[in-house]
């Protein structure tokens, strides 16, 4: 819980730096002739400053990359202006911000916007005229959440800076301080500290400790992962530690001390054409001690408040992403007592969530977030420590996992741990939170001046479309039926060219060759030379001995084809033989004028057959997933948004006298691409303020919008 | 006035748009970029295209095919017919072989005026039932 809670206000200060750093831009004079380049170059000014924007620039990594690539450029600030310096420099930056793994890890999904301009120009007389040249770059690289599994999201959404540079970044090890206030917690301080560890079963080293007036918390872990690639398991994570916490609540304080150790798994991820599916799975088990300063006479019946600690947790899930929508079932199991060998209760979560933005198309969409949770715990020699409490911060199910099942129930608008009257929490309860928000104003991804530009629109179909017949070439080309007819084709096409190489050798070695039969025979050689090297490098195999790219079969009836253009020369060459030769050759130019026509016919009835049908379907299949992504990169997602939104909570926990709590409010909401920044006020209509619950409870959350499967 | 609204308010001369896509299979990657310059006279788009594969999700990618279209200024048919629909499977053939002709100049097999016809044989080689 105090993990959890203290991690408010750090995740606010860092998501304040992002906003702000979004925010930084230069402020530009206006130049006459600014689409002009040559303008400039002809009345011979000089290069002021060349300026280099990007919203990600306060990173480390991006500004040392921006200053190398600024440092390689053939334009240079003090230089004369010249257009192709200038033309050449936004080559050498475009290509320098869109490479793969430029700014940090690569990702499956990725835009990169660049634009160079002229600004500021000093065009005065009598002074020297300067001019900056600015470049301005977006890319989407650095921004963890953009890519499409739902631990990163739910990561980049939790701590997002962090997250960026820790992805930018090859580390050994890690210190990040922690920060932060939350009204059961107080102010609380600490932090971090993370070693990779060069092993082979054991990669990472993670020690945490944090303290306030209130509360206490250290924890120590040693973590592994694999990554087996089987379908029900994909990869693995391991992780064995030990964990101890002192955890307020109202007049009293609960404390554990454990040892665990803890499997997660995952399944590969089911692809349908609408949804992306993927199982977790996991279990732990851990021993230790549990503890509370509570008077023994307050403690419930069956329960236990000071005892050894022993518990198996077994948890599963299923989480579902579309375009537009998430959802995640989550269900856990904790076989609990005072100690592994005297396990006496048992205790049951269940989560589910789901996510929606509407209408799609825009780029100041609606979303709404919803989510129930329920848990109960039944058995005898309950411990304390596992009882649930409730509040704006909520422990999880999976102590220290990415997994975030609610281990009681959540109102935004109750200080955390004081939901139940008596504070010594309950044996089962319920929460619903509904989160509704709408982009007020925002600056899309691709500027409306470029989306709307003649030629972009039906650029980016042109090549969605050519992508998909590539893939369509590869699944045709590579069928038995058309491999045979390559095969074939090039077998018989080789017959022809041995032919008319034997019939130009004929014709050398029969008649005395004057200039103009030279040089049709040299023409005639050299096509046939041609199209020997185009069926050879046609028929480089695979390391499934399949031709590679039996597709090039295609081009023999092209007008560039070393086959026709050979026909073309043939007439000449008939003119220019020996009588005696020219029936010879007319009649290899009709063999090989039929052997091109039967394979293109034979093309053409493997493309409009089962073969070229379902190479069609499948390529189109392919490609739904890529254009959705373009298709929601043009027309939905906004570099930075500003919006509002709106929460409703309601929460009870048993026993509780007071009975179902309810929280209501709102706030704005500040969005960098799909990470959101929420910060408002939930107010408590029926505050119980002997129990410590005030009017309410300031509400300072990061989520994310789904924007890709 | 906000960041973006000014950044808009200047005319850039150059504009580079680069959409990256690994497909699901983790197989294929298509990097589409969309680059306008401009002059004081007009602007002109041109679109790249590139296809990289690879057999293993663990291995690098091999670039399969890198081409470069020009979307606007196209007096030819052809070209503009493939600025607007993209390439028609004769010309994504076609290609493919001006790669190995390519190639084949750098070995002596074929001249530089060979591999630079079949490079051009690409926007001729569009059939004349593909859209227009």
């Amino acid at each position: 819980m105090v993990n959890e809670g203290k991690a408010l206000i750090r995740r606010l200060t860092v998501t304040l730096a992002l906003f702000l750093a979004v925010a930084h831009e230069g402020f530009a004079q206006v130049c006459s002739h600014p689409r002009d380049p040559l303008f400039y170059e002809t009345n011979s000014y000089t290069v002021g400053k060349i300026k280099v924007y990007s919203p990600f620039g306060f990173f480390l990594l991006v500004r040392r990359r921006f200053n190398v690539l600024k440092a390689g450029l053939p334009i240079k600030e003090g230089d004369k202006f010249s257009k192709e310096a200038y033309d050449q420099s936004f080559l050498k930056i475009d290509e320098g911000v869109k490479e793969d793994s430029v700014f940090g890890e690569n990702s499956p999904v990725k835009i990169v916007l660049t634009k160079g301009g002229l600004e500021n120009c000093r065009e005065q007389s009598g002074t020297t005229r300067t001019i900056d040249i600015v470049y301005r770059i977006f890319s989407t690289d650095p921004l963890p959440a953009i890519r499409a599994t739902p631990e990163n999201h739910e990561d980049a959404g939790e701590k997002p800076a962090t997250t960026i540079a820790e992805q930018n970044t090859s580390h050994d090890f890690k210190i990040q301080p922690l920060l932060s206030y939350d009204k059961t917690f107080r102010a609380t301080g600490g932090g971090d500290l993370e070693f990779r560890i060069p092993g082979k079963a054991v990669n990472n080293f993670h020690l945490s400790g944090a303290g306030s007036s209130t509360s206490l918390l250290l924890d120590t872990e040693l973590s592994g992962s694999r990554a087996p690639h089987l379908r029900a398991l994909d990869t693995i994570e391991y992780h064995v530690g030990y964990h101890y916490l002192e955890n307020p609540a109202p007049d009293l304080t609960l404390t554990e001390g454990s040892g665990h150790a803890r499997i997660t798994g995952s399944s590969k991820a089911f692809e349908s054409a609408s949804a992306r599916i993927l199982l977790r799975y996991g279990t732990s088990v851990e021993q230790g001690i549990q503890q509370s300063n509570s008077v023994t006479i307050n403690i419930p019946n069956n329960t236990i408040a000071n005892s050894l600690y022993g518990a198996v947790r077994l948890y599963c899930g299923l989480t579902s992403t579309t375009r537009y929508s998430d959802a995640k079932v989550s269900y856990g199991l904790e076989v609990g007592g005072s100690g592994l060998s005297t396990l006496s209760f048992t205790k049951q979560v269940g989560d589910i969530a789901y996510s929606l933005r509407f209408p799609g198309g825009t780029h100041s969409s609606w979303d709404i977030q919803a989510r129930f949770t329920a848990g109960g715990i039944a058995g005898s020699a309950i411990l304390l420590n596992e009882r649930f409490f409730g509040g704006n911060v909520v422990s999880t199910f999976i102590p220290r996992d990415s997994w975030r099942i609610p281990n009681g129930p959540l109102d935004r608008s109750i200080p955390a741990n004081v939901l139940a009257a008596g504070g010594l929490g309950g044996t089962s309860f319920y929460s619903t939170n509904i989160t509704v928000g709408k982009v007020l104003k925002s600056s899309p991804m691709i500027p409306t001046s470029i989306e709307t530009a003649n030629g972009f629109g039906s650029g980016v179909e042109a090549a969605e479309d050519t992508a998909q017949g590539f893939f369509a070439d590869r699944y045709e080309s590579t069928s038995p039926e058309f491999q045979a007819l390559f095969i074939r084709s090039t077998r018989t096409l080789k017959t022809d060219m041995d032919n008319l190489q034997e019939v130009t050798a004929q014709i050398q070695s029969a008649s005395i060759v004057d200039k103009d039969l030279d040089r049709v025979l040299a023409e005639t050689e050299r096509q046939v030379r041609l199209a020997r090297n185009f069926i050879r490098d046609a028929s480089v195999k695979d390391k499934n001995s399949l031709v590679k790219d039996a597709n090039k079969l295609r081009t023999i009836n092209n007008p560039t084809s070393r086959f026709i253009l050979l026909l073309k020369t043939i007439p000449t060459l008939v003119s220019l033989a020996p009588p005696n030769i020219r029936s010879e050759l007319e009649r290899e130019q009709t063999r090989l004028k039929k052997d091109i026509t039967d394979i293109v016919a034979a093309i053409h009835t493997i493309d409009a057959g089962p073969v070229g049908k379902d190479a069609d379907m499948r390529a189109a299949r392919d490609m739904v997933r890529p254009r959705e992504t373009i298709d929601t990169l043009r027309h939905e997602a906004n570099r930075f948004a500003f919006g509002f939104f709106a929460v409703f909570d309601t929460g009870r926990i048993w026993p509780d006298p007071y009975g179902t709590h309810y929280g209501l409010g709102g706030g704005v909401r500040l969005s960098l691409v799909n990470v959101n920044l929420n910060l408002g006020y939930a107010v408590n209509p029926h505050p119980h303020e002997a129990v410590g619950q005030g009017r309410g409870a300031f509400a300072v959350t990061m989520t994310y919008t789904n924007l890709f499967r | 006035m906000t960041p973006t609204a000014q950044a808009d308010s200047v005319q850039p001369t150059h504009i580079s748009v680069t959409f990256k896509i690994v497909t699901p299979d983790q197989l294929r990657k298509i990097v589409f970029t969309l680059s306008r310059m401009s002059d004081a006279q007009d602007d002109s788009w041109s679109v790249m295209f590139e296809l990289d594969e690879r057999t293993d999700p663990t291995k690098d990618f091999q670039l399969v095919i890198q081409l470069q279209v020009d979307v606007d200024h196209n007096d030819n048919p052809n070209a503009a017919a493939t600025a607007k629909h993209g390439m028609d499977s004769n010309q994504r053939a076609q290609a493919l072989t001006a790669g190995d002709t390519a190639k084949d100049a750098t070995t002596g097999d074929a001249t530089l005026d060979d591999a630079k016809a079949d490079a051009a044989g690409v926007i001729s080689a569009r059939d004349p039932n593909s859209p227009v």
